[in-house]
């Protein structure tokens, strides 16, 4: 199968999201889409996958241009996609979900779809219950469930948006598998819009590159990294030396606290994070780092042990009072939990400003949102609702929304879908915040970005935690090895 | 070419780039916008057809049921007077509604809240009216009895919403069931008190209703229209300057609207989502209450009747969901809710007296949901056919849950 995007063009209000993008994609064959945050590429692949339509431009499958007019449409034409911010799916069982998005009647093939979907997750080494409820899924159990609905519905080319963001290592690989034998061996075309070139390198055949709405090259792959990144920005970028600072006495003081999992109990956690201290937290995704996170927020209850912040017990307290006590915390799933996708910038900031007043200072909310959307680079008016901001800008946005002077930072996937420049750009933000004493704890699915950026290391693994004290000598493979119970 | 946007574009705009381009942005602005604006309008004109093939079918003319309808409520004064008396509760109540609507609050609770004013009023006339010895002795004159109706009524009605809301936060029951059982057990309590034997009912009456209030419980009246009091008037202007300053203006009321869009967002981004719930609540209820004092102060009633409510709360409902959660729609759509309530008991008495023609006794509660069904439907299909741009990607059912109402 060829598919062909002809001189597509998108704009949305001043913005103008692609401009004459013309490319070519063939069966058997893995393309990458490369660009900066708000490059365009998610608008791109909307447009491909009949979710948006383009202002002007035309998608061409096997020689005769075709009208998308939803994403059905596409999927008829064998084109589907996973969204980068996963859909909201009715609270049903994966199995109902599964059953429910295809073509046919529902009470009948309960049977053979199940068979179906469990034939599926073992050709995938997926790990998915059928029988789960899609709302209690991870970020990645959604991807994956999606990756497989799509599967079934028999496409035959798979665009993946951002897909690894958030899902293990071992996950990964699985689906990097399986990708590569759907191409080769089954001739299907699969497009990835991602931001981590290494997995870029690993996988794909040709990466197709944007900036700022406009098609400017192309590459084939395996290439040096350093020339995609320079393509991407017009520029070499660089990872910047940390400054040392130093540490002071303990902000977070967690006691033999032990969590519940969905599917484990962790028990015992015990670590001192001292003001400066970054901490990362490493593990398969769903080994209870995103649990300890949130009882050391107060939207968790620990089940034995206690959590002192800034020396005062806090154990049981709500998310409130920690937050009074400087605590802050920023979620993965942006728009499920941090933001309100149909609220403005404006409003976001009118919502969180401290105030005394009963009523809104819209000019102040109005003056913080332009500077603080400024200093985080984040690509939007103040008056755009969130849920219109490329991925990698609501990311920055939830960031520029985290208030100055914490005692202490918690932060699940951090750079999720930010761009390598940003990524560097935002760690150089967070790190800053040191300076004025701020304990930065983050969960990362990311080995490189842990070993990058932690002091010191807690690695989860089957209900226990381990701490690295000394991460100098660590590698990403290595830390690949204990997460996964190598010791 | 792939969009319908394009296929509308003038072959002159394209000849010349810079003003067509311009041109062709006005009109695919246009094109965005119209199914919005068209939206009610259409659903109000099916209503309309549906309403005049049910006139058909029932043998009534629609022609004559048109001019009933306006006669029954705009023709001359005293029946627009008889339409903003109906209009004041209905609006105040709907106002109330805005909150907990706003803040993703199905209050459903809202009848069962209004039924508690029009009792805590009562309750009010009982101490400070109509009681030889008056709590601490107390003598109020009539302005001072009066704001103690409304006091009560608030009260009353706000503590009935606060069962709901604490069965909410603490016992985790949802406000719509709560809220149904709570109507349920309001319209009880009110039976009991004025049916036979009940203890507000005068001794040796067989009716079911409190004696009339005496002279010092009686709102004052406009000299020209008996039944329509100024006071419910101001009372209620007072409140729609108060909902839209919090909608509009207040702080709380930007935390509202994030707790209806993401709750969870809303808890994380230092929303007090709990506290937010009880208090729309209590207010939501407190302003029912008021409606239910006006609807047992009313001058020509001034009694605690069987139903005191008139199913003015579940009216409320349908109000404050067609205008859209929209404070300052409120008056407007409240006021066709009147029309349609009021103009539809005329054309039902109407035909009984002049063509003995016996209509549906449900007639006025088929136009009403009529509308709403159809007014929603207008949206169903807009969201269908026309999503919003900024939408996320699409989900998999479809939003119809609003329909099942009236
Ligand atoms: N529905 C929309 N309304 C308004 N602007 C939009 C909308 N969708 C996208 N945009 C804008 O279009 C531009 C391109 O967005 P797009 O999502 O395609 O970027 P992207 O390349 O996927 O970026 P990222 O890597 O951050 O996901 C951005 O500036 C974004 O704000
Ligand atoms: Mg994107």
């Amino acid at each position: 199968m060829h598919v062909e995007l002809n001189h597509i063009s998108k704009t949305f209000g001043r913005v103008r999201a692609n401009q004459d993008i013309t490319l070519g994609f063939e069966g058997g064959r893995i393309y990458a889409i490369l660009g900066e945050n708000g490059a365009g590429k998610s608008t791109l692949m909307k447009i491909m996958s009949g979710y948006q339509a383009a202002d002007s431009g035309e998608v061409v499958v096997d020689g005769a241009a075709v009208d998308l007019h939803a994403p059905t449409d596409a999927i008829e034409h064998g084109i589907g996609m996973l969204y980068q911010d996963p859909l909201d799916f009715p609270p049903f069982t994966v199995l109902e979900n599964f059953i429910a998005g295809r073509p046919g009647g529902f009470f009948l093939e309960r049977h053979t779809a199940r068979q179906h979907l469990n034939a599926l997750i073992e050709r995938f080494d997926f790990d998915l219950d059928p029988d789960a409820y899609v709302d209690m899924l991870t970020i990645g159990e959604r991807q994956q469930f999606e990756i497989l609905r799509l599967l079934s519905l028999n496409v035959r080319v798979l665009i993946l948006d951002e897909p690894t963001t958030g899902i293990s290592a071992g996950q990964k690989t699985a689906l990097f598998n399986v990708l590569k034998s759907l191409a080769r061996d089954e001739g299907m075309t699969i497009i990835l819009v991602s931001h981590k070139l290494e997995d870029v390198i690993e996988l794909c055949d040709e990466a197709y590159v944007l900036r700022r709405g406009r098609y400017v090259g192309h590459k084939n792959v395996p290439c040096p990294m350093s020339e995609l990144v320079e393509l991407m920005f017009g520029r070499v970028v660089a990872r910047q030396e940390r400054p040392p600072v130093s540490v002071g006495e303990p902000v977070l003081v967690v006691g033999g606290v032990s969590v519940e999992s969905r599917r484990l109990t962790v028990d015992h956690v015990s670590l001192e994070v001292h003001a400066g201290e970054v901490i990362g937290l490493a593990g398969l995704d769903g080994s209870g780092q995103g649990e300890l996170v949130r009882a050391c927020t107060g939207l968790l209850r620990p089940t034995a042990g206690s959590i002192r912040i800034n020396g005062q017990e806090m154990t049981g307290r709500p998310y409130p009072q920690f937050a009074q006590s400087g605590v802050a915390f920023l979620p993965a799933g942006r728009l499920e939990e941090g933001l309100i996708g149909s609220m403005t910038l404006t409003q976001h900031f009118a919502l969180t400003l401290p105030t005394n007043r009963p009523w809104v200072n819209w000019f102040r909310a109005h003056r913080v949102t332009t500077e603080r959307v400024q200093h985080f680079n984040v690509k939007g008016y103040p008056g755009s609702p969130v849920q219109t901001l490329s991925g990698g800008n609501q990311q920055r946005f939830a960031l520029a929304l985290l208030p100055d002077n914490l005692r202490l930072l918690l932060l699940e996937n951090p750079t999720r879908g930010l761009d390598v420049e940003s990524a560097l750009y935002i760690w150089e933000q967070l790190l800053r915040r040191r300076e004025d004493g701020t304990a930065i704890v983050f969960i990362s699915p990311e080995l490189d970005e842990i070993v990058a950026y932690s002091d010191r290391i807690l690695v989860f693994f089957g209900g226990h935690t381990t701490l690295v004290d000394d991460p100098a000598d660590m590698t990403a493979n290595r830390l690949g090895e204990l997460i996964g119970g190598r010791m | 070419m792939t969009t319908p946007a394009n296929t509308t574009q003038r072959p002159a705009s394209q000849s010349a780039p810079p003003g067509g381009l311009s041109r062709s942005m006005i009109w695919r602005w246009v094109l965005d916008m119209l199914p919005a604006m068209l939206t009610p309008f259409l659903g109000i004109l099916a209503a309309l057809v549906i309403i005049v093939l049910i006139l058909e079918w029932q043998g009534a003319d629609p022609q004559v049921a048109w001019d009933y309808l306006y006669e029954g409520t705009l023709e001359d004064n005293i029946r627009r007077a008889d339409l903003v008396a109906y209009w004041m509760p209905l609006a105040v109540t709907s106002l109330g509604l805005v909150l907990t609507y706003t803040a993703g609050l199905w209050n459903i609770g809202v009848e069962g809240q209004l039924i508690m004013g029009a009792i805590g009023a009562t309750w009010a006339v009982r101490l400070f009216a109509e009681s030889d010895s008056p709590p601490l002795g107390l003598d109020l004159g009539r302005d001072g009895v009066l704001v103690m109706c409304f006091v009560f009524a608030a009260l009353t009605a706000a503590f009935w919403a606060l069962i709901a809301a604490v069965l909410k936060t603490r016992g985790g029951v949802n406000e719509i069931f709560g809220g149904v059982a709570l109507n349920f057990i309001a319209q009880t309590f009110n039976m009991y008190l004025v049916s036979n034997g009940g203890p507000w009912q005068p001794t040796g009456s067989r009716a079911t209703e409190t004696a009339r209030f005496p002279e010092n419980a009686r709102l004052p009246t406009f000299q020209d229209y008996r039944r329509l009091s100024p006071t419910t008037i101001y009372v209620t202007v007072g409140v729609f300057v108060v909902v839209v300053l919090i909608m509009y203006v207040s702080k709380w009321g930007l935390q509202l609207r994030a707790m209806g869009k993401n709750q969870h967002s809303a808890f994380l981004l230092g929303v007090r989502t709990e506290r937010n719930v009880v208090l729309s609540m209590a207010l939501c209820g407190a302003m029912a209450g008021l409606g239910g004092a006006y609807r047992v102060l009313a001058p020509d009633v001034s009694k605690l009747t069987a139903a005191p409510s008139g199913g003015i709360g579940f009216l409320a409902i349908l109000v404050v969901l067609l205008a859209s959660m929209s404070a300052v729609l409120i008056p407007f759509v409240s006021f066709v809710f009147a029309v349609l309530s009021k103009g539809g008991q005329r054309i039902e008495s109407g035909f009984q007296w002049d063509y003995d023609i016996v209509l549906d006794r449900s007639l006025v509660r088929v136009l009403q949901s009529t509308v709403v069904l159809m007014v929603v439907l207008a949206f169903g299909a807009r969201n269908r056919f026309f999503p919003p741009r900024s939408a996320q990607p699409p989900v998999d059912d479809d939003t119809n849950g609003d329909t099942n109402d009236g």
